[in-house]
């Protein structure tokens, strides 16, 4: 096992709870101009290409990428060159464009050919690497820059994401970070960015080329440091390290699979905190978390929860996914790969959000030139039909020629439609009717939408306080009525109702692409929550061990629905558990694939 | 009265008998009178067509044999059984690419690219505003097989591509890592399903007030798909591969498209009867397995409300066979011939004429203005020609 498959991150249980890296991710990527001291990332090397990576391709992926073969890749025609090392150097030039500078790791080309269980991306050529296999270090050195004569260092993290409380002195250790050539790592020069920071904090960075550094934050809410290392001929892409500042309530941990002390929670208290939770961060609170938190003043809950990188995480993670950018085509701009970190950290606006996400080269790649794009830029930016000028207009622009958008005049190409359309009213009031949606009725939301752009467009600390006015009103918190979950939230939730812990962004986009090839959520949701209790990773008790039913069942209840068993459902769950074809597995699998469930 | 004004009468009545004959069949009173209701009178052209490619070459006889493929010789006797169906394709590919895109084009098999012509699944979506999911492309394994789903046309391709699916399935595919990590879901007993309708039924009424309609979740048409997606999952249907394992997954998966999707168009490409290179016996039991796959899709649509009595059956191989297994138990390719070697085509379901007479030269690419008839799709691109002495006119 090659060295870097020993320190680089692997999906257990511990880390996939730290980082539920967001499907844009790239948060591990971070390549803004605030460090232009040092220079960009390295970029693939050419020669290091034909020599040691060259031979791989072309025994594991030539067959389908040449030749007018399959795949956005398209290795050179063989007909079209005369030696092998020209044409290593053309497939190189197109490889080039597969491969993220800024963040190797998630280089499209990488997670192509990775192996599905070590996080590898579907590929209907199957995958060719595992991180035990050699020639994953090789692939990843070219990925990161390495030349022939020297390889690129690596940055290393024991934790990528740290909590805190305010005045707390937080210490950032980048001292596992190694050289790929060397075992000493004495000579390694260390590079630390304050990439991003509330608005009202003036912390700075004392000692940027500590290879540990300590800082105090002054106020909270989310802080975002990178690190770059060098070896004194290159320096690394940076990656990012992440620190929540709030006021936290320490969470006793119990026993997996336990019964919670839910019971004694205030009803009401509860209620709360589950619809912030599942509107605002996309998910159910852990019992660990609803038992700490539901008593807490909603003033300082929702302003806790607004704070923490979570919330933007999961509101860019849901942006994306209705915009069809995951998997394949998830977002590769550094504006949006750091644009979760920004959302609390600059309380970024609904069409600031959309904006940055659309603008993505991934958009256009998802949704190209023709009829997708004008049916997308209608219905997944501005909430209607496309028109038949708009769909002509598309078809045009896919030919190569200029098309007349109307309203927009002449436009040369998709991005400058793209470009005219995120700097519309009309965007700007979709972005935010959406964003309303997500916390009241449409009804509400037109009534509601000229005060939040106007607080918008005032800038960050306006809108958190309409955000925040928003969440403290009690016409939102004491709403019975339930709306169906979006996929992301359902999916959220449920990974911490059945396995106590969240997904990985990997996990999310696979569900996320199978519930969206059925195009039916729920009968999905249902199968999926079979896999899960099937699976052996749920921790459900078996029935000899639940001493007492009502109390396990009732406190079931108030985990997945936040309210307590009506008496006929208390009679009829306790009968299914104690049924030859019941059990405590079917009596959860009813309660996550009902209808109540598939609401918040 | 003479003899000439009798035969007379008899000649006109038998005129007006032949006439009411040819005006559809005798009168029924019953319902014009507001008697019993008659029966609803099957609709003439079928709204799904589920095309069955059997790759790999099948003899003709095969397809008429009971014995090796019972359910479709059933078929065609109830339906139509077309032979001499030409065949001139080099290989499975290019046939595929010919039924496909109604274009007797020569397509490279070895670099196996996009036809250039707009595929049969390209017309349905453009001319019907279908969307993808209304169109489905389910092949034995990946790759160079989707390549089919649509072409490289200015006016057509990926734009309007059906969706696609092979090997784990429409559902399983896309989560493959998530399943490979968690594994697979056991199949759960009618009596656990009894169980778990009812849990969900009573707490469905104690939240009833404050739900909306929206949200399915336990409702008849939700189980019926949930239940398909189990079935696609089944940890067990992965250890019983049987003599057709791929060619199985293709069932499989066109199963759940069929159930979750209703499709417009379903092409089912099957390639496991190539194994004839290596052995007839294996070939036979091939053939045999694929049957009662048919037979298992052809109940699945029976048991559909929206698909049964509306959806119409093309199965048709790509290529011959030989006619005999050499010394070594091997059934080869059949050798080429000038007038294009022959295939069976069975359509089975709405859209065929009762009693039709057959004439002139066939060939592969006449099925997909054939299957265009049949759904009402125009095939501007295709040359081949649309079998109109077999199918209802439109």
């Amino acid at each position: 096992m090659g060295r870097r498959s020993l320190l680089r991150p692997r999906a257990t249980p511990a880390l996939a709870a730290l980082s539920v890296v967001a499907l844009v991710l790239g948060v591990a990527a971070l390549a803004r101009a605030k460090d232009d001291f040092l220079p960009p990332p390295p970029r693939p090397d050419r020669e290091f290409y034909v020599e040691r990576i060259a031979p791989w391709i072309e025994a594991n992926c030539a067959s389908c990428h040449r030749g007018g073969g399959g795949g956005a890749l398209r290795l050179a025609d063989e007909t079209d060159l005369l030696s092998d090392t020209a044409r290593r150097r053309l497939d190189f030039e197109r490889i080039a464009a597969f491969v993220l500078p800024r963040a190797p790791w998630e280089s499209r080309l990488y997670l192509k050919v990775l192996a599905a269980g070590d996080g590898g991306d579907p590929h209907v050529g199957g995958s060719f690497l595992s991180t035990e296999d050699e020639l994953h270090d090789t692939l990843l050195d070219f990925l990161s820059g390495a030349t022939l004569t020297n390889l690129v260092p690596e940055v290393w993290f024991e934790q990528r994401e740290l909590r805190a409380n305010p005045k707390d002195e937080v210490t950032l250790d980048g001292r596992g970070s190694y050289d790929r050539d060397r075992d000493d790592m004495a000579h390694l020069g260390y590079w630390w960015t304050l990439h991003a920071r509330p608005a009202e904090s003036r912390v700075s960075i004392d000692d940027r080329r500590g290879s540990r550094i300590v800082f105090k934050p002054d106020t909270g809410g989310t802080y975002v440091f990178t690190l770059r290392v060098g070896d004194g001929k290159v320096w690394s892409a940076p990656r990012p390290l992440t620190v929540e500042v709030f006021s936290s309530v320490a969470v006793e941990q119990r026993e997996p699979g336990g019964i919670s002390d839910l019971e004694h929670a205030d009803p009401q208290g509860l209620a709360r905190l589950r619809r912030l939770y599942l509107d605002v961060l996309g998910r159910s609170p852990t019992p660990a978390e609803a038992v700490a938190e539901e008593r807490q003043g909603i003033e300082a809950l929702v302003d806790n929860i607004l704070l923490r990188a979570e919330m933007g995480r999961a509101w860019v993670e849901e942006v994306s996914v209705r915009l069809g950018l995951y998997g394949d085509y998830r977002p590769e701009s550094a504006e949006a790969a750091d644009l979760a970190l920004r959302v609390p950290a600059e309380n970024l606006a609904p069409h600031e959000v959309e904006r940055a996400l659309a603008l993505d080269p991934a958009f256009l790649r998802r949704h190209p030139p023709g009829r997708s794009l004008a049916s997308a830029i209608a219905r997944l930016l501005l909430e209607r039909e496309p028109t038949a000028e708009e769909t002509l207009a598309a078809v045009a622009l896919a030919d190569g020629q200029s098309a007349d958008v109307p309203g927009l005049g002449t436009l040369d190409s998709a991005r400058a439609w793209i470009v005219a359309v995120v700097d519309s009213d009309a965007f700007r009031r979709a972005a935010m009717l959406r964003r309303l949606a997500r916390f009241v009725d449409s009804g509400a939301a037109d009534k509601r939408v000229g005060h939040a752009l106007r607080a918008a467009g005032e800038g960050g600390k306006a809108w958190r306080a309409y955000l925040e006015e928003l969440l403290t009103d009690k016409a939102y918190l004491e709403r019975k009525q339930l709306r169906p979950k979006d996929t992301v939230t359902f999916l959220r939730g449920l990974f911490i109702d059945l396995l106590e812990r969240k997904p990985t962004d990997r996990e999310l986009a696979a569900l996320v692409a199978a519930v969206e090839a059925m195009g039916a959520d729920t009968p999905a949701f249902a199968a999926i929550v079979r896999i899960m209790i099937d699976s052996g990773e749920a921790p459900i008790p078996l029935l000899v061990d639940i001493y007492d039913l009502p109390r396990w069942l009732k406190d079931r209840f108030l985990r997945y629905l936040g309210r307590p068993p009506t008496a006929a459902e208390l009679a009829a769950y306790g009968l299914a558990i104690q049924h030859a074809e019941g059990g405590p597995e079917l009596v959860i699998q009813a309660l996550l694939t009902g209808a109540e469930y598939a609401c918040r | 009265m003479s003899m000439r004004t009798t035969t007379i009468r008899i000649r006109v009545l038998g005129l007006l008998a032949l006439a009411l004959l040819v005006a559809g069949g005798v009168p029924r009173p019953c319902a014009a009178r507001g008697g019993a209701a008659a029966p609803p009178k099957p609709p003439p052209h079928p709204a799904h067509v589920v095309l069955v490619i059997l790759g790999g070459g099948v003899r003709v006889a095969d397809m008429q044999d009971k014995d090796c493929m019972p359910h479709l010789v059933a078929w065609a006797e109830a339906g139509r059984f077309v032979k001499d169906v030409a065949s001139d394709a080099s290989d499975g590919y290019e046939a595929a690419g010919r039924i496909l895109t109604g274009r007797a084009e020569r397509l490279d098999g070895a670099a196996k690219p996009r036809p250039a012509w707009p595929t049969l699944g390209e017309y349905v979506r453009a001319s019907e505003a279908v969307p993808a999911s209304g169109c489905w492309l389910v092949a034995f394994e990946g790759g160079d097989r989707l390549h089919l789903a649509h072409s490289t046309h200015a006016r057509y391709g990926a734009v309007v591509a059906p969706a696609t699916t092979y090997g784990q399935g429409p559902f399983a595919q896309p989560m493959e890592s998530f399943l490979e990590r968690m594994g697979r879901p056991l199949p759960l007993q009618p009596a656990a399903w009894e169980q778990l309708r009812g849990l969900r039924r009573i707490s469905r009424q104690a939240a009833s007030i404050w739900l909306p309609d929206s949200v399915d979740a336990g409702r008849p048409r939700a189980e019926q798909v949930e239940q398909a997606l189990l079935r696609e999952l089944d940890r067990k249907a992965l250890l019983n591969r049987g003599p057709n394992p791929r060619d199985e997954e293709v069932f499989r998966a066109a199963r759940t498209v069929l159930a979750v999707h209703r499709p417009v168009l379903t092409v089912l490409l099957l390639g496991e009867a190539e194994q004839a290179q290596a052995s007839y016996e294996s070939y036979r039991a091939i053939l045999a397995a694929n049957d009662a796959g048919l037979e298992r899709l052809r109940q699945d649509v029976e048991a559909d409300s929206v698909l049964a009595g509306r959806t119409t059956f093309v199965v048709v191989a790509d290529r011959p066979r030989a006619e005999k297994p050499d010394a070594a138990g091997r059934l080869g390719e059949a050798p080429a011939s000038k007038a294009g070697r022959p295939v069976g085509v069975v359509i089975y379901g709405p859209g065929l004429q009762r009693r039709p007479r057959l004439k002139g030269p066939r060939a592969l690419e006449d099925l997909c203005p054939s299957i265009g008839h049949l759904l009402g799709v125009e095939t501007p691109q295709a040359t081949g020609r649309a079998w109109l002495d077999l199918l209802e006119p439109r």
